[in-house]
C-alpha cells in the first residue's frame, strides 16, 4: 500500500512540478487511411504526451486487464502476452522473456507511457509502424513497408538521417579508416561557460574542425566525420548512433572541463567506466532477479547468449579505449604546457553506446580564467589537435 | 497570661524566621537534566579546494536506527562547509532531498530540481555526484552499494541544465562509490 502511495505521489509530482501546463486530452488512434479507430485518453503538456496503455491496447483489439493485486497491466495480443508494471522498465513477454523498456507511470489504476516509447514498443514488439502527429494529436498506423508518413512535411528533421544521406555520396574506399569526431554540446546547450564568457560548445567545435582538417590533410587513409558541423543541438545518443551506423573505427568526443574550484587545471582523457558500459544490462541485473522470482523463474537458469556476447564486446572496447586514452595523454603531455591529469573512467552518457574504441577528451578547464584564455587561443588548440591527430594515426596504424 | 501570649508569639515568630531562612537557603530542585542525544561518527566527503579532489571528514550525527533518517542527516550535514578553510561543500544551498527509499542494493535519492545544473563539466559533475554517493554508501550497511538519483521522482539521463542530454555523467542508472577521487 505504501509503495502504491509513493508511486501515485511520484506521478503527481511529475504532473505538478516537471510539466506544469499539463492537461488531460484524448488523442486519436487512426488507421492507415486516416480513419479514426478510437480515442485514447492521454495526459499532454508541451512536448510530452503520455498515453493510457489500457485504452490504447483495447483500441487495437487486444484483451486488456489491470491486476490490482499484482499491480500489472496484462495485455493479451493474440500470439504474445505482455505484462507492464508501473515504474518498471521491463515488460514480461509470455512470462519469460524480458525486454528493456521505458517505465510506465501509474495514475488512478491506469498506466501511462510516453508516446515515443509507445511507438517503439508498437514497432519492435507488435510489428506495427506508427506516426505521431502532434499538431492533430493523432497516432496513425502506417503500412509496415511504408517508411514515409502521410504528412511527410510535418515530420521533424532527423540529423542522423541527414548525415547518413550525405555519407552515401562519398563511398569509403577500400582500407580507408573512419574517425568520428564529436564536438560536445551545441545549439541550446552551451556546456560549461568560462568566467569571461567562453562557451564549451565553441571551443569543442573549433578544436574538432581543426582536428578533422589536420587528420585529413596529413593522413591520406583516414577519413573524418563530425557529429555536428555548426552550432546545433545533437542528442547524446545520436552522436554514437552516427558513429555506429557509419561503422567508424574510432569515436572522439571533444570537451572543455568545469570545476567548482577555479584553480583546477590540466587536461584529461575519459573512457567509459564498467558500471555504465551497458546500462540496460546494468538495469537488467538490478531488477531481473526480483522480476524473475515474481514470475516463478530462477535467475541463475537464465541463459542468454546475446547478453554474454554483448558483455564480451563491451569488454574488448573498454580495453581498446583505455589503450587509446593512455597513448593520447602521453602525447598531450609532450605538447601542452598544463598538467596531465591522466586517464579517468566515468559513466559518460555520450560514450555508452559506442561500438568502437571511444574516448572523451577534456582539453582544459574553462572554469579556470587562465586556461579559459588558453582554450581560446589557436596556439593551444593546435597543440591539442597535433597530439590527438598523432595518437589517432599511431593507434589506427597499429590496430588495423 | 500576657507572658504566655508573648512567649507564644516569640516562638511563632522564631519558627517563621527559621522557616524562612531554611526555605531560602535550600537550593531549588535543579531542572531535570535532558538526556544527551547519543551521537555516532560518520565519514563525509567534501571538496578539497587545494587538491581539487574529495576529502574524507569525520563528523558526528545524532544516532538513529533508520537508514532513511541517516541519509537525510548526511545530505543535510553535507550542505554546510566544514571548518577547515580548504574544505568546502559541493552541494547547492537549495538542494532538497525529498525522499529516500531502498530496493535491493540500491538507495534511491529523490531530490528537488536544484540537482539539475548543480555542477559543470565532466570533472565538476563527477565530484559533485560522488560527494553524495560516497558519503551515503560509506555510512550505510554493506548491502547498500549503489545510489540512484531521481529529480522530482523521475530518472534523468544527466544533470545537465539545458535538457537532460546536456550533461556528461549518466545518472539514469545507479552509481557506485568512487574512492580514486578521494585524497
Amino acid at each position: 500500500m505504501r509503495k502504491k502511495i509513493i508511486k501515485a505521489s511520484v506521478f503527481l509530482l511529475i504532473l505538478i512540478i516537471t510539466t506544469s501546463p499539463l492537461y488531460a486530452e484524448n488523442i486519436g488512434l487512426v488507421d492507415v487511411e486516416g480513419r479514426l479507430l478510437n480515442e485514447v485518453s492521454a495526459w499532454q503538456s508541451e512536448g510530452s504526451v503520455l498515453l493510457d496503455l489500457r485504452d490504447l491496447f483495447f483500441s487495437l483489439g487486444f484483451d486488456v486487464s489491470w491486476q490490482e493485486e499484482t499491480q500489472r497491466l496484462e495485455v493479451d495480443a493474440g500470439e504474445d502476452e505482455y505484462k507492464f508494471r508501473p515504474g518498471k522498465s521491463l515488460v514480461a513477454v509470455n512470462g519469460e522473456n524480458l525486454v528493456p523498456f521505458d517505465p510506465p507511470h501509474l495514475h488512478q489504476e491506469r498506466l501511462y507511457l510516453e508516446v515515443n516509447a509507445v511507438e517503439n514498443f508498437m514497432t519492435e514488439e507488435l510489428g506495427k509502424n506508427t506516426t505521431w502527429n502532434p499538431s492533430r494529436s493523432q497516432l496513425q498506423l502506417v503500412e509496415a513497408d511504408e517508411s514515409e508518413p502521410v504528412d511527410a512535411d510535418e515530420r521533424s528533421a532527423d540529423p542522423v538521417a541527414d548525415f547518413l544521406g550525405e555519407m552515401d555520396d562519398e563511398e569509403r574506399a577500400e582500407g580507408e579508416l573512419l574517425v568520428v569526431i564529436d564536438p560536445g554540446h551545441g545549439g541550446r546547450d552551451p556546456g560549461a561557460i568560462g568566467p569571461n564568457g567562453l562557451m564549451e560548445k565553441e571551443v569543442a567545435l573549433d578544436i574538432s574542425h581543426r582536428l578533422a582538417d589536420r587528420i585529413e590533410s596529413e593522413y591520406e587513409q583516414i577519413e573524418t566525420h563530425l557529429t555536428r558541423e555548426e552550432d546545433v543541438f545533437v542528442s547524446l545518443e545520436d552522436r554514437t548512433r552516427i558513429a555506429n551506423e557509419l561503422n567508424a573505427d574510432m569515436f572522439i568526443s571533444i570537451h572543455a572541463n568545469g570545476h567548482h574550484s577555479q584553480y583546477a587545471r590540466g587536461f584529461e582523457v575519459f573512457t567509459l567506466s564498467g558500471e555504465a558500459s551497458d546500462p540496460s544490462a546494468e538495469e537488467l541485473a538490478e531488477t531481473e532477479n526480483s522480476v524473475l522470482k515474481y514470475e516463478g523463474y530462477d535467475a541463475d537458469e537464465l541463459d542468454d547468449v546475446a547478453w554474454i556476447l554483448h558483455q564480451l564486446r563491451a569488454t574488448v572496447h573498454t580495453r581498446d579505449s583505455q589503450d587509446l586514452a593512455r597513448q593520447m595523454v602521453d602525447l598531450m603531455e609532450d605538447k601542452l604546457p598544463v598538467p596531465n591529469r591522466g586517464v579517468k573512467q566515468a559513466p559518460l552518457w555520450v560514450l555508452k553506446d559506442a561500438q568502437m574504441p571511444a574516448v572523451l577528451v577534456e582539453a582544459g578547464f574553462l572554469s579556470n580564467p587562465q586556461e579559459e584564455r588558453r582554450l581560446q587561443s589557436s596556439d593551444y588548440q593546435e597543440s591539442v589537435v597535433e597530439a590527438i591527430a598523432k595518437t589517432v594515426y599511431h593507434y589506427l596504424e597499429n590496430n588495423h | 497570661m500576657k507572658k504566655i501570649a508573648i512567649v507564644t508569639a516569640s516562638v511563632v515568630f522564631l519558627l517563621i524566621v527559621v522557616g524562612l531562612v531554611l526555605f531560602w537557603s535550600i537550593e531549588p530542585d535543579p531542572e531535570p537534566e535532558l538526556e544527551p542525544v547519543p551521537e555516532e561518527e560518520v565519514t563525509l566527503y567534501y571538496l578539497n579546494e587545494r587538491e581539487h579532489n574529495l576529502e574524507a571528514v569525520q563528523k558526528k550525527l545524532p544516532e538513529t536506527e533508520s537508514r532513511a533518517r541517516r541519509v537525510h542527516q548526511i545530505v543535510d550535514e553535507l550542505k554546510s562547509s566544514p571548518d577547515e578553510a580548504e574544505l568546502s561543500t559541493l552541494l547547492p544551498e537549495d538542494l532538497e532531498l525529498y525522499s529516500v527509499f531502498f530496493e535491493g542494493q540500491t538507495v534511491y535519492l529523490d531530490f528537488n530540481d536544484a540537482l539539475i545544473g548543480a555542477a559543470e563539466g565532466t570533472t565538476g559533475e563527477f565530484l559533485f555526484l560522488h560527494s553524495i554517493v560516497n558519503s551515503v554508501i560509506d555510512n550505510l550497511p554493506e548491502e547498500q552499494k549503489l545510489v540512484q538519483f531521481l529529480v522530482d521522482g523521475e530518472m534523468r539521463k544527466t544533470i545537465g541544465p539545458y535538457g537532460e542530454e546536456s550533461g556528461h555523467i549518466g545518472v539514469k542508472y545507479p552509481l557506485g562509490p568512487e574512492w580514486d577521487i578521494v585524497e
